[in-house]
């Protein structure tokens, strides 16, 4: 027996099976309904917008890494093509392709790999690269196309006169307040309405939500936090003055706060990993949002708000619970 | 208790033991007993190479009265007094014994009358002398345990004999930490005139002490619930009821939150400076022997588990290697790929099939080869499974970090010592960090500079 070696090594000697490309693949299980959805609203428009985005975000990536010689093996787990997702999904079915996967190119180089490939980046890839490109071109990322179904299957009058103008709901509701109230909840809910291919369908993405939380992929905190006060937020100033603040409702279920609740905020890397941190974290984002949309110079505020708050991060991570047995009184 | 508490720890699988029978394992043929068997400072062997010595007879002197003696588990020649294989994984000094397979006394163990009524501290004598360590990763040195929780807090004469107040709660284990461990039950079960011996000696010693039992229980699987009854209701022993495979929870820290309501952590508080002391059972079996009949403590019920052909409860002789119980148990399942002291979340893996067993194990688990975790210490993805399982509520992966660089004042500061190692942390890791083994670096680094300065 003398012959046969034993493995030596630290306690514990079994482990739960998760893996960080585990992960990855349960968040595109998650993502999967929200795919579905964007397939089907704006059919090849957003398929052309998905290859083109994961395309160039993996092969970035594995430039970078050849480039930096490391093993092209870290390509594996699947966080490009995760991130290149996300980004098309954000980006609206009229957007130039040459930018869409330009901007995939700088999620990942200026987003991520400049940091490391160590899940070190401080701000979400994604939405540095988003931001980037709607600063740059405006115009060539605010396409906002109405989806297919709408267009075949004839939308109602109403709607399709409220939405003529502008790009999407909430850029008319900037212009226009009031609209707001005329909104029909249920086309927001199913996302018969222009706007990002990812993002309008809110019940597509709650629940991938539902699926991500259920699979303690993502925590529970921030979603609710973040959508929970934001409708508080909403609700207050709409009792306020109905006629300049939009019905909770309307805030909630328009433009991208839904994503950005479930799949951008709850970003392990870039957010806090305390109970009480991710809390305060998604309420921070929730509020933030609000008033970006209500008062700042840009028509969605999620995006800028959770970049924001990922520079908070760490300091809601000092939320920690008290360790075991270091409450003093309560062992006397 | 905080919001975000409630489903601290891991849900792990406990597969159903296949019997609950023990084995007795004949005593090999030589025997290896280190001198080192508890913690503290290792004992002084105290025989030579050609001497001839008795079962029971005393081979190996503490250095101090803290210690316990180191004694033959057989009578025959000592062979040899050199270092060999330890079952922490390093080589110890031990005594080599070739059985004369008669296994003579020195001191025939025999039931006294009135062993009861000795003096607490002719009881603490008697544990000693038997070599009695509490089981478990504690391994401390029972009448220690037990005297200094005694001695800390005086006399109190009660009806002309006396008795010592002292420990407000003592727990007794009879359910393993380990989820896949059955040993303690198993004891519990076959030995209850023991256990029930054992309590007795315990409430002598330890006064009125509320005496906290905990069982698994369940479909009558378990242990009889009249058995139960009959055994608790005459020595006031409460039971409670663990729920073993959801660990952490049947760990000392847990445990006496769970049944007394206080929370012990860190380095700095030991359990005892609250009046509460943690026994495994069959520490609760030896030290009622050590007392009545002056038995000492020779051997070991280890529960054989994993890759062996029969997985199964044995007693064993201490100083019997791991290659002869595994043999009893119809060896083990393919190549083995590990072989650990203590259950696959916190055994130690031997990389020597001669080390022996000692007072210290209480179960022997065998990995195959192709159970082996690669824990590839991938980057930290921030991810929060560890804080949310960390029963201890640290935040291991800010602390494997600090350790990993080096920066073990800072994890000091973040409550570093109040880790119980449990391993929840890198069960769940996504990453597969080792960070039990980061942390265990830094509390020995931060532990080695204590004793520098």
């Amino acid at each position: 027996m003398k012959a046969s070696l034993l493995t030596v090594g630290m306690a514990p000697h079994r482990h739960g099976g998760r893996s960080a490309g585990g992960m990855i693949g349960l968040t595109f299980l998650g993502l999967a309904p929200v795919l579905l959805a964007a397939l089907y609203l704006y059919r090849g428009k957003a398929l052309a917008l998905l290859l083109v985005s994961v395309v160039a975000a993996v092969g970035t990536e594995a430039l970078i890494t050849l480039i930096v010689r490391k093993p092209l093996r870290s390509l594996l787990n699947g966080h490009a093509a995760l991130l290149g997702t996300l980004l098309a999904l954000l980006m609206p079915a009229g957007a130039a392709l040459w930018i869409v996967g330009f901007a995939a190119a700088l999620c990942i180089a200026l987003g991520k790999m400049v940091f490391g490939n160590a899940w070190n980046y401080p701000f979400h890839p994604v939405l540095v690269a988003l931001v980037l490109v709607q600063i740059s071109w405006p115009d060539g990322v605010d396409q906002h196309l109405k989806p297919l179904p709408m267009l075949e299957e004839g939308a109602t009058a109403e709607s399709a006169t409220l939405w003529q103008e502008a790009a999407d709901p909430l850029a008319a509701v900037k212009v226009l307040p009031r609209l707001a109230l005329k909104a029909d909840v249920k086309e927001l809910l199913w996302g018969d309405h222009p706007g990002a291919i990812g993002v309008t369908s809110v019940i597509a993405i709650a629940l991938g939500g539902l699926i991500l939380i259920g699979l303690r992929v993502i925590p529970w905190q921030i979603p609710l936090g973040f959508l929970g006060a934001a409708w508080l937020f909403a609700d207050i100033f709409h009792r306020v003055d109905p006629g300049a603040y939009p019905p909770p409702a309307f805030t909630l279920f328009a433009g991208a706060m839904f994503f950005g609740a479930i799949f951008l905020a709850t970003e392990w890397v870039t957010s806090p990993s305390t109970g009480w941190g991710m809390l305060l974290f998604g309420v921070g984002a929730g509020v933030l949002t609000c008033i970006i949309r209500y008062w700042g110079g840009a028509v969605e505020g999620v995006y800028f708000a959770i970049l924001i708050m990922n520079a908070a991060a760490p300091l809601f991570d000092r939320i920690a619970p008290v360790p075991f047995g270091r409450r003093l009184k309560a062992n006397a | 208790m905080s919001l975000f508490a409630s489903s601290r720890g891991i849900r792990l699988p406990r597969p159903e033991p296949p019997a609950r029978s023990v084995l007795d394992i004949p005593p090999p043929k030589t025997v290896v007993l280190p001198m080192r068997q508890t913690i503290g400072p290792p004992a002084r062997p105290l025989v030579q190479a050609g001497d001839e010595v008795l079962k029971g007879q005393r081979i190996g002197e503490p250095e101090d009265l803290a210690g316990v003696p180191i004694l033959a588990t057989t009578s025959g020649k000592v062979l040899a007094v050199e270092d060999r294989p330890g079952p922490e994984g390093v080589a110890e000094l031990s005594v080599v014994i070739e059985s004369d397979g008669e296994d003579r006394w020195e001191r025939e163990p025999g039931t006294e009358a009135g062993a009861l009524d000795l003096s607490p501290d002719e009881m603490l004598d008697r544990i000693r002398a038997a070599g009695v360590i509490n089981s478990g990763f504690g391994a401390e040195p029972a009448h220690r345990d037990l005297g200094t929780a005694i001695r800390t807090r005086g006399y109190v004469g009660v009806s002309g004999t006396p008795v010592l107040r002292s420990v407000e709660h003592l727990i007794v284990r009879a359910a393993d930490v380990d989820p896949e461990a059955h040993a303690l039950e198993a004891i519990l079960l076959h030995d209850l005139e023991g256990a029930q011996q054992g309590f007795e000696v315990l409430k002598r010693l330890l006064g009125s002490t509320a005496i906290h039992l905990v069982l698994t229980q369940g479909q009558g699987r378990g242990i009889e619930e009249q058995e139960i009854e009959k055994l608790c209701e005459p020595l006031e022993i409460w039971p409670v009821p663990a729920r073993p495979w959801a660990y952490p929870t049947l760990s000392d820290p847990l445990l006496i939150r769970s049944t007394t309501g206080i929370e012990v952590g860190g380095a700095f508080r030991e359990a005892r400076d609250t009046g509460v002391l943690v026994a495994n059972i069959d520490t609760v079996v030896d030290v009622g022997r050590a007392v009545t009949a002056q038995q000492p403590q020779l051997s070991r019920v280890l529960w054989v588990a994993g890759k062996v052909r029969k997985p199964q409860l044995v007693r064993v002789r201490i100083g019997t290697p791991m290659r002869d119980v595994l043999e009893a148990c119809g060896g083990t399942v393919g190549v083995p790929g590990a072989v650990l002291f203590g259950g696959p979340m916190r055994g130690r893996a031997q990389h020597d099939l001669d080390a022996p067993v000692t007072r210290m194990s209480g179960m022997l688990y065998v990995l195959g080869q192709d159970e082996i975790v690669d824990f590839t210490n991938e980057p930290c993805m921030n991810c929060g499974a560890c804080p949310r399982v960390c029963p201890m509520r640290l935040q291991p992966h800010v602390l494997s970090r600090l350790c990993e660089y080096g920066e073990f004042e800072d994890a000091l500061g973040q409550d570093l010592l109040t880790c119980i190692e449990c391993g929840c942390c890198t069960y769940v890791c996504p990453s597969r960090r080792a960070n039990v083994h980061y942390l265990l670096h830094g509390k020995s680094e931060v532990m080695a500079r204590r004793l520098r300065t």
